[in-house]
């Protein structure tokens, strides 16, 4: 009966012991249980808080971005302009001096073309005045001549005009014409 | 007897040929004609005489100022046979543009003796 007893008691010990510690294993299961719920929990608030702040963090960083790109665009299409203006600046400057330098060069040729047409022209219009001066004077003088020699031969008389070729006569024989 | 010019010697030369020539070819009346050729034979010697004078004639160019008058001819021409010789005529030219005096012409060589040289020199 002992060695039953025994049996028996040390059964009901193990059995016990086993309750005990099944009894100590669920509670340690439901404590971890809710030690993984807390910590789940903790974890996911966690999680949540870090996402949370990560996507703040991501909003502030693309909202920075956002800013920081706007205004390198802005930077960006300063400096385009900027320099597209200074190239457009410089190609229209550069057009322009080739345009005057073009204008002026035609207008040194066309100056040069009219100055020599001028000389021309002058020098035609001059020989044509001097012509036709000389032309009048010619033609005053002739006149003048024929109106002297018509008054000079009517204001001789026929003796005098006479004597005149009598006297030149004279003259051709002094000089030898007959001889 | 009348000093004649250039002008007249050549009319007289053309007339003397008319004459000698209108034996051959005249159409007047035959008695007339007969008459003509009569006369001309007789005179056929001086005509021809005369032709000959007239062509050996020396001939001096006068261009004077004025119409000359007849008698300003008459002594113009007394000058030249007294001074120049009597088989001299002249060949007379007016230009009243020489106002007075003459431009000569002789054998070729020309003298200007107008007035009008001396007035525009």
């Amino acid at each position: 009966m002992t060695i039953e007893f025994s049996l028996i008691l040390g059964l009901a010990a193990a059995l016990a012991f086993l309750v005990w510690e099944y009894i100590r294993l669920h509670k340690l299961f439901e404590q971890t249980h809710n030690t993984r719920a807390q910590t789940n929990e903790a974890v996911h608030r966690k999680a949540l808080a870090i996402l949370d702040e990560a996507r703040n963090e991501a909003t502030k960083i693309i909202k920075e971005a956002r800013v920081g790109a706007v205004a390198y665009r802005d930077k960006l299409t300063s400096k385009m302009e900027a320099a597209l203006d200074g190239v457009a600046n410089r190609e229209i400057n550069d057009f322009k001096n080739a345009l005057e330098a073009e204008t002026i060069n035609i207008e040194k040729a066309v100056g040069q073309k009219i100055a020599t047409r001028y000389d021309e022209v002058r020098k035609e219009v001059e020989a044509y005045k001097a012509k036709q001066i000389a032309g009048v004077d010619q033609k005053i003088n002739k006149a003048i001549v024929e109106i002297t020699q018509k008054l000079l031969s009517k204001t001789i008389n026929a003796r005098e005009h006479q004597d005149l070729v009598l006297k030149a006569l004279e003259e051709a024989r002094r000089n030898g014409l007959f001889d | 007897m009348d000093y004649l010019t250039k002008d007249q010697v050549d009319i007289l030369k053309h007339e003397i040929d008319i004459l000698m020539n209108s034996k051959y070819q005249s159409k007047t009346n035959e008695l007339v004609r007969e008459t003509t050729l009569q006369e001309l034979e007789k005179r056929k010697g001086d005509l021809e005489n005369w032709k000959l004078e007239i062509e050996n004639l020396r001939v001096l160019g006068l261009t004077i100022a004025n119409e000359p008058t007849r008698s300003n001819v008459m002594i113009y021409g007394a000058w030249v046979k007294k001074n120049i010789g009597e088989d001299v005529i002249m060949d007379i030219t007016i230009d009243s543009r020489i106002v007075a005096g003459a431009q000569i012409v002789w054998n070729g060589k020309y003298k200007d003796y107008a007035y009008v040289q001396r007035l525009l020199s």
